[in-house]
């Protein structure tokens, strides 16, 4: 991605009582997963390479690829977000974890999804996109 | 149609495929001939007239605009009339903000399971927590 340009992006961040590794149990275990995230999980542990499938009952079944593992500050995984689509089978969006150990011993978690696009326009200069939208949507009385 | 955050997608009405609206709108010529259009119909040569391209490279552009169902047209004898639907930007952006609350609730998730585990895991079991089970 060119340095400066922004993309469709949805980031949030929140700081947790946990140390870093716990943190880093709860984003890669299955186990741990299942308790906070999906209801369902079928996948071994979080690394490069790992596929596998996160479950909503009231949602559907939705296709995951780990492209980075590096713990315990980095993970990054690519989704479907359409029910029962096999990751290669469409556009994904691209979800990166960041953890930071702060000064108190908890940690920073920081949570960014990417994409929506496919790869074709991840490639392009597609600045401005929340804010382009946005301004779309008013302009067209939205 | 449910997708992952729940939005549903009106049977009534053309189905609405964010990847499609998504893609459209990456693109800095199609969002500028929408902001055109925002300021009422007009004619493809119209459309065409401020962009230092062809008109069949114009017409591509518009041709990815109706396949994401943000612009229709109205042909009159030679003149196609194109028009804007707000209605499908309307979704790309309801999608987003549910995608917002879609983290904001997982990662609260989150917090309330490595705080609770964590404590929980702790050597000791804290003797006043008589509600752990």
């Amino acid at each position: 991605m060119k340095p400066g340009s922004r993309t469709l992006e949805v980031t949030k961040q929140i700081d947790v009582e946990a140390p870093i590794d716990h943190v880093w149990a709860a984003i890669t275990q299955p186990s741990e997963l299942a308790r906070w995230f999906p209801e369902a999980i079928e996948s071994g542990p979080l690394a490069p390479g790992t596929r596998g499938w996160l479950t909503w009952k009231a949602y559907g079944r939705f296709a995951f690829a780990v492209e980075s593992a590096e713990a315990p500050r980095h993970l990054v995984w690519r989704w479907s977000h359409e029910a029962g689509r096999e990751i290669d089978a469409g556009p994904t969006t691209r979800v990166e974890w960041t953890l930071e150990t702060r000064p108190d011993g908890g940690t920073r978690v920081t949570v960014r999804e990417t994409g929506f696009l496919t790869e074709k326009h991840l490639g392009e200069n597609t600045e401005g996109w929340d804010h382009e939208l946005g301004e779309l949507v008013a302009l067209l009385g939205g | 149609m449910v997708n992952l955050f729940g939005m549903t997608t009106p049977r009534a009405t053309a189905p609405v495929d964010l990847d499609r609206i998504f893609s459209a709108i990456a693109d800095p010529t199609r969002r500028a001939i929408l902001t055109r259009l925002a300021s009422g119909s007009a004619t493809v040569t119209e459309l065409a007239r401020p962009f230092p391209m062809s008109l069949p490279a114009v017409s591509k552009h518009l041709r990815v605009l109706e396949r994401a169902g943000l612009m229709r047209r109205q042909v009159e004898g030679r003149v196609h009339h194109c028009q804007v639907v707000p209605e499908a930007l309307d979704a790309a952006e309801r999608w987003l903000v549910e995608r917002h609350e879609f983290w904001n609730a997982r990662l609260a998730s989150l917090r309330d399971h490595v705080e609770g585990s964590d404590a929980a895991a702790g050597a000791a079991p804290d003797p006043d927590d008589s509600s752990w089970r």
